[in-house]
């Protein structure tokens, strides 16, 4: 019997090839693209959601107060003789100490981090590696992010994971993954390779233990859980924790880190996660929805065949079997699609800036699985509800259903499908409008115009004033600005007033208005990702005591702008300074190199990361200027001065630009092709439900045709109800996007509404006059004969 | 074989309430060809409905093989339908998705007999019934003739004691029309009981006796 269904099953499938294949496309799309983003954000947001004891566990913030009154949360470095820590009312510490963006080490003479993380199941984690400035990526274990390579092959990944369990560590347990990464960004393996264990320990109790170097970065500390003692809750904790203060105190620093547990509920969603959970969502449910409405005009087109099988000897139970068997003949390539598409997608992700790692595959094939499960249930249950409907006599084709039953039905259908077209519409335009993207402040042609040259090399060391005098010289530059090593600088510089100033630029009104803080996260880091100035954590064991720009260049800015300007950057010992550098740094760069342009909303001016402190020279040329002979002067200077040229050190902006928002596009792009991929299933989803209900009006349409109707009239007859199903499905869909997750707070009245229903009403009216156009030159003697 | 008494169809909507059959009492013995004729709307295919076992009457007693069967619910109504009776259509009702062989096994397939034996018993019927050259081919690739043909054969494969046949010739060819006549003739002489509806005088002159309906009612009986 099941051989017989499964055969008539795949004929089915054969008989409707494109009609199938857009349901079996749809399903697998939304499949793949629900378990993806899912896990990515789950995995980072709900990873402990599944550990016992979870509801000890809290994140570990410290807050404090800047003196410009931007408050914020941050980390800091443990000072060494307080890395153990010890604290009256908590457990542990496990942290991801190193986060997406900021991941780099702090620092190159004390860079050494060890850390055990113990899990509330008792299983202990240690994390041991010296860190470089390297490239990395960031290895995930239990959602947490550690640092992995990413130049690596993954099965060499697990040939070092042995190896260095036995001649590096000589640590004893069950190994959860390891990972090697290269200092030099070419990647060859001969220099300096860095290693980084994850061992799992087991142990029954919890460690007290945290050796661990936790730092602040902008985004890092997000991911620093603490767990507490039994017994406490969190205010005692909190009290506990001021009270003491320890360790989390800096020492040298004027200010007191006040720590601070929290809820974990507290644990903000970022907005990329926000829009990642709002995809997956919206192209599952679409996925869904064509499947469903495919399937079930497949069912009411085979409805006379139903009627006829109980006719002949079929009971209903038996007619549910059949029918679902022909759900799971859809359904099975569906999930074969998504299992295929998903070997190579995790592994692609992994090699990108994202959470999924590939040991996470088996996780996302079984959300895919879970998915398929639950479609084919669903499909089930409304086979078997439908199936008791249905109207046993002999069997007339014309009669398969009431024509009133019809009309319902389907209008119905096409009204879901049309609304959840409509959410869907709106939610991804919604997201594409918002999204963040790597912000370019400068045009292409601009881009172009600005050169980089990397002189952080050692063969540049005694000749980067002559190297810079003569670039300074050539004819076509119009400004010039440089990065330098720290150095020391007068005591009351920061004291000037005028460092404020780049607080917040307003362009409309020429002037500096007010600071804004909250909107950092959407131009900060791109704008200085894209600069890469060689800001960062100094060392602190170099004794640097901040980073600074010296007066006297400083006061070369006024009115006679120096043609070469000094930049020093602080470390975290000083903080406030740090940021009142870091404006100053932004708006310098804001005014001589044109990215005034950009109504400046606001920056956030952290110490933040960066590969390298060195000598990166920032030349700027007029408009129309030939660069690629000021690319071979500039080489020729070099060449000249240091011999042993590497033509790799000069760059354009835009290539620097590439380079550093590199993961930022792609995860934009994966992101916009997801979104895509929804939009491409709404339009495919209407135009099957719409070529499915004219297709079936095939008779109807020859017959009007003998008749004298023409094509108008034909039209006309067609697209009236449509303007009415697109209306309803408007005004159901539209509302109920507001549900969706990430949306809540969204203005319901936008300028999205035109777009969205001009979308939609255009694609329901030209599939509706594509399918027409072919009935109507078809000769209707054929058609009624075919009927 | 079949015993009507007395049986009444009513379909009830909101507004109308309509008698498609009122008081029909009628017997088909054993063997017997019967056909029944009348107009469109007298209820031809709503008392084919009842005596197929697809439709219960509204009042009335309908005994098939002496078992009455006006009350049963729909599972038993299925149960003593297989094997028992088969169906001829006017349309000739074959799936579309099947081939000319998985079509005919349908009865069987449901009756749970094995996938060998259903083979065979469909080889055989369609030797009879002088389709085997077309085993392979779908519906769509058939003549309306050799269609009504698979659709006989699937009537039969099942080895019924009654064959249901609701204008088995209206949608075919004269030629084809005399052939299907010819093999229900033949199964009726091989013992089979058939009862036809037909609006055609020269399909019915085959039956041994010829039931007329109007408006729901038997107006005469004719044997031939």
């Amino acid at each position: 019997m099941f051989i017989h269904y499964l055969k008539t099953a795949i004929r089915n499938l054969r008989n409707n090839p494109v009609f199938n294949l857009i349901s079996i496309l749809c399903l697998a799309v939304g499949a793949i693209i629900f378990a993806v983003l899912e896990y990515e954000v789950d995995n980072d947001i709900l990873f402990d959601n599944r550990l016992p004891g979870r509801d000890r566990i809290v994140t570990a913030a410290l807050v404090q107060c800047f003196e410009d009154g931007q408050p914020d949360t941050v980390g800091c470095y443990l000072p060494k003789e307080s890395r153990s820590y010890d604290s009256p009312a908590i457990e542990c510490v496990f942290a991801s100490v190193f986060d997406q963006k900021y991941g780099d080490s702090p620092g190159r003479d004390n860079t050494y981090t060890e850390m055990v993380l113990t899990e509330p199941n008792g299983a202990q984690v240690a994390v041991t590696g010296r860190f470089d400035n390297v490239t990395s990526n960031y290895f995930k274990y239990r959602g947490m992010t550690l640092m992995y390579g990413d130049r690596l092959p993954q099965n060499r990944r697990e040939i070092v994971v042995k190896e260095s369990l036995l001649k590096r560590l000589n640590i004893k347990g069950d190994i959860a993954g390891c990972v090697l990464e290269y200092s030099t960004p070419d990647g060859n393996t001969s220099h300096d390779t860095q290693l980084h264990i994850v061992n799992v320990i087991k142990d029954d109790k919890w460690s007290r233990r945290v050796k661990a170097d936790i730092f602040y970065w902008t985004e890092g500390l997000r991911r620093v859980y603490a767990v507490l003692k039994e017994g406490y809750d969190m205010d005692q904790a909190n009290s506990m924790l001021k009270e003491n203060a320890y360790p989390w105190r800096i020492e040298g620093n004027t200010r007191l880190i006040v720590p601070q547990v929290r809820p974990l509920q507290d644990r903000e969603q970022s907005q990329t996660d926000i829009w990642k959970r709002l995809l997956s969502v919206l192209v599952l449910i679409t996925g869904m929805v064509c499947y469903l409405s495919n399937l079930i005009t497949s069912f009411i087109r085979h409805w006379h065949d139903n009627r006829l099988r109980i006719c002949l000897g079929s009971t209903r139970n038996g007619l549910t079997e059949m029918l679902s068997c022909q759900v799971l003949a859809t359904l099975l390539p569906a999930l074969l699609i998504a299992i295929i598409s998903t070997l190579f997608l995790v592994p692609f992700l992994n090699t990108l800036d994202t959470r999924i790692v590939y040991y996470h595959l088996p996780y996302v094939i079984m959300l895919e699985l879970m998915v398929t499960a639950v479609v084919l249930l669903f499909c089930i249950l409304v086979v078997a509800i439908v199936i008791r409907y249905i109207n046993v006599s002999v069997p007339e084709k014309k009669n398969a259903l009431s024509q009133r039953e019809r009309k319902l039905l389907k209008y119905a259908l096409l009204t879901i499908e049309i609304a959840i077209s409509v959410m869907t519409l709106n939610g991804t335009i919604t997201m594409i409008a918002t999204a963040p993207r790597p912000y370019c402040p400068l045009s292409r042609n601009e881009l172009k115009h600005i050169l980089t040259l990397d002189m952080r090399n050692g063969a540049f060391d005694q000749h980067r004033d002559i190297i810079k005098s003569k670039i300074g010289a050539l004819a076509d530059i119009e400004d010039m600005l440089t990065t330098e090593m720290p150095l020391y600088p007068p005591d009351d510089w920061f004291n000037r007033a005028d460092v404020e100033e780049f607080n917040h630029y307003d362009a409309s009104q020429g002037r500096v208005v007010a600071d804004i803080h909250a909107e950092f996260i959407f131009c900060d880091t791109n704008y200085f990702s894209f600069f890469k100035i060689p800001v960062r954590h100094m060392d602190y064991d170099r004794s640097m005591d901040g980073v600074f720009v010296s007066e006297e260049l400083w006061n070369k800015m006024g009115d006679n702008v120096p043609e070469i300007l000094h930049i020093w950057v602080m470390d975290d010992y000083h903080y406030e300074d740090a940021i009142r550098t870091t404006h100053r740094i932004a708006g310098v760069f804001k005014e001589r190199m044109g990215f005034i342009k950009r109504p400046y909303d606001g920056y956030f001016a952290g110490p933040f990361n960066s590969q390298h402190v060195g000598h990166y020279l920032f030349i700027k040329f007029r408009a129309g200027a030939d660069m690629k002979a000021m690319k071979s002067r500039i080489k020729e200077i070099c060449q000249e001065q240091i011999g042993n040229f590497n033509d790799g050190c000069i760059g354009t902006m835009g290539g620097k630009w590439l380079g550093t928002s590199y993961n930022t596009r792609i995860m934009i792009m994966l992101l916009f092709t997801a979104a895509l991929a929804g939009v491409l299933m709404v339009l495919l989803s209407i135009i099957s439900v719409i070529s499915a209900d004219t297709g079936a009006r095939r008779k109807e349409v020859a017959l009007r045709k003998i008749h004298g109707a023409k094509a108008r009239d034909i039209a006309r007859m067609f697209i009236r109800p449509y303007v009415w199903v697109l209306l309803i499905a408007f005004c159901i869909g539209y509302p109920c996007t507001k549900m969706l997750p990430g949306l809540q707070e969204t203005p319901l009245f936008t300028w999205r509404i035109p777009l969205v229903l001009i979308i939609t009403a255009v694609v329901m009216t030209l599939s509706t006059v594509w399918k027409l156009r072919r009935i109507m030159h078809t000769n209707p003697a054929d058609v009624i004969k075919s009927e | 074989m079949i015993e009507v008494n007395n049986l009444q169809k009513i379909f009830r909507t909101e507004e109308v309430e309509t008698w498609a059959l009122n008081d029909v009492s009628f017997n088909v013995a054993d063997g017997e060809f019967v056909a029944i004729m009348g107009p469109s709307g007298c209820g031809k295919s709503t008392l084919l409905n009842i005596l197929g076992l697809l439709d219960n009457p509204t009042k009335g007693s309908y005994k098939l093989q002496g078992v009455e069967v006006a009350d049963l619910d729909e599972n038993h109504r299925t149960d003593l339908r297989k094997g028992v009776i088969g169906f001829v259509f006017q349309s000739f009702n074959l799936i579309d998705e099947l081939n000319v062989r998985e079509n005919i096994e349908l009865p069987l397939l449901y009756m749970g007999v094995p996938a060998k034996e259903r083979r065979r018993r469909a080889e055989e019927v369609m030797e009879r019934m002088n389709i085997s050259h077309r085993e392979k081919h779908f519906p769509n690739q058939l003549s309306g003739g050799q269609q009504q043909r698979v659709a006989i054969a699937r009537a039969v494969i099942a080895g019924p004691k009654l064959i249901l046949a609701d204008e088995p010739t209206g949608n075919l060819d004269s030629v084809n029309g005399q052939e299907v006549m010819n093999l229900l003739k033949e199964l009726n002489q091989q013992g089979t009981t058939i009862v036809m509806v037909t609006h055609s005088r020269h399909d019915a002159s085959y039956a041994n006796r010829i039931i007329n309906l109007f408006d729901g009612s038997i107006v005469k009986e004719l044997p031939l």
